[in-house]
């Protein structure tokens, strides 16, 4: 089985989170979005 | 590409036979979601007796926070949520993010349909898609060492459905006022991006093993809070209630509008779950093709046009649905979904999830000696609640003056509750919902 823990410290969840490339892509699409908003209504 | 690495989940408990009804099972989750998704879109014509698209996706997105709550709740109970959060609690993170996607990109085809109509938006932002197989593939190995024959299937439905969305596109610009219509094809495109994007956090939350009826529980904060301040911040409070107030003849068919995209969505959360997002997504986009039936047949939207606008209308949307068929057909070999267990593994480890869990949920099973989900008081308060809501604003509500076939609608309702009880029936029996 594989090694993990299911009780990491709530600091290297964040750490892990905002390390995580998938964030910085949807904080962007979801500024872009906003963007065309405003240009659109 | 990477290179193949030893993986514990290699020679996984998973029986072919297992591994092949899950696929079959997410074919015909995504096919039941474009049923239901494509129905959900009806209510936002009403954008055309002069309601603020603001305050229409905001009612919307009411109606479907009630529904992502009372679903759950009435399905697994809310006990089976609280347990999976305990197991992987920064996915409450990314459903948050995932529902803002999802709120900005509704408004913003609720503005492409007012500027160009349902049955020419509706490909447009169905474009998600291809946005879907690039991300599949770049984060979560989708499609690696998929063989020629899945990636042309994959890569040549996206061109095809790619080829409809033109001709699709081009039609647009001969319909409404020119001013409006390239603004609507930036909306539609817009919102397509958005939504392609939102199935990232969809698949982050599956290969980390929660349930979708969790995810949509939160997911729905993200979704609701972004819509608020969406309303808010562009009409200002005074105004935003005046319009609520003024729209209520109409609030039960906007938020039943959302009631029917939770079950869409639902549905969709599986596909993503059992065939990844590249083939997912495309499959449940098959909703364009019933946004045309529903925008044609119950609210005559081409009624009086050119020959020519329906050759390019029909034209496109059978190309995209060919484009649709080709990727349903090139469902994931062994070796790729070996590689989907790897991209589970990286999220396990990055997240702390515990390995067992995450593999007996990509299974679509419960881990031995869990206990089985069960509903208590609170659950049915939940699901009492949002009924009542319901009822009342169905008691305030008027058929909207709008003209309306309603042969067609029924015929079309008829078989989205086929499809509800064949595809509910299968995921119970199959999955129990896990």
């Amino acid at each position: 089985m594989i090694r993990s823990s299911t009780n990491q410290p709530i600091t290297n969840r964040f750490q892990s989170i905002l390390t995580d490339v998938h964030l910085w892509v949807l904080l962007l699409v979801l500024a872009g979005g906003l963007l065309l908003l405003r240009f659109v209504r | 590409m990477q290179t193949s690495t030893a993986s514990p989940y290699q020679g996984s408990t998973t029986a072919p036979s297992r591994a092949r009804a899950l696929q079959r099972l997410g074919i015909l989750s995504g096919f039941a979601a474009g049923a239901w998704l494509g129905a959900a879109e009806a209510p936002t014509k009403l954008v055309s007796i002069g309601i603020s698209p603001m305050v229409i996706s905001l009612i919307m997105v009411i109606g479907v926070f009630l529904a992502r709550w009372s679903l759950p709740a009435l399905i697994l109970g809310t006990s089976s949520v609280r347990a999976d959060v305990r197991r992987a609690p920064h996915l409450i993170i990314w459903a948050l993010l995932a529902g803002c996607l999802w709120a900005v990109a509704n408004t913003l085809t609720i503005f492409a349909i007012r500027d160009i109509g349902l049955s020419i938006a509706f490909p447009l932002w169905n474009s998600n898609s291809l946005l879907g197989i690039l991300w599949g593939f770049l984060f979560f190995n989708e499609l690696h060492q998929a063989g020629w024959r899945r990636w042309t299937g994959v890569l040549g439905g996206a061109l095809v459905m790619c080829a409809g969305a033109t001709i699709l596109a081009v039609a647009s610009s001969t319909q409404g006022p020119a001013a409006h219509s390239l603004r609507g094809v930036w909306a539609a495109l817009g919102a397509g991006i958005l939504w392609g994007t939102m199935y990232i956090p969809y698949r982050k939350a599956y290969l980390t093993g929660m349930n979708p009826l969790s995810f949509v529980t939160f997911f729905t904060f993200g979704e609701l809070g972004m819509m608020a301040a969406l309303a808010v911040s562009y009409l200002g409070v005074g105004p935003l209630w005046r319009e609520l107030l003024s729209a209520r003849s109409v609030i039960f068919w906007l938020m039943l509008g959302g009631f029917v995209w939770v079950i869409g969505d639902i549905f969709q959360q599986y596909a993503a779950k059992y065939v990844g997002i590249s083939r997912g997504i495309p499959l449940s986009n098959s909703n364009q093709l019933w946004g045309l039936l529903w925008g044609v047949f119950v609210f005559g939207e081409l009624h009086g046009r050119s020959p020519s606008m329906y050759l390019e209308v029909i034209g496109g949307s059978l190309l995209m649905m060919l484009g649709v068929g080709a990727i349903a057909f090139s469902s994931a070999t062994g070796q790729e979904q070996t590689r989907w267990k790897e991209a589970a593994i990286r999220e396990s480890d990055r997240y702390g999830v515990a390995a067992d869990f995450v593999e007996a949920r990509m299974d679509g099973r419960q881990l031995p000696g869990e206990s089985n989900p069960s509903r208590s008081a609170l659950d049915w308060f939940l699901v009492a609640a949002a009924t009542c809501v319901f009822v009342i604003f169905a008691r305030m509500a008027r058929v909207p003056q709008i003209p309306l076939h309603w042969a067609p609608a029924l015929l079309l309702t008829a078989a989205l509750v086929l499809l509800f009880l064949v595809c509910g029936l299968a995921l119970w029996r199959t999955t129990r919902f896990n």
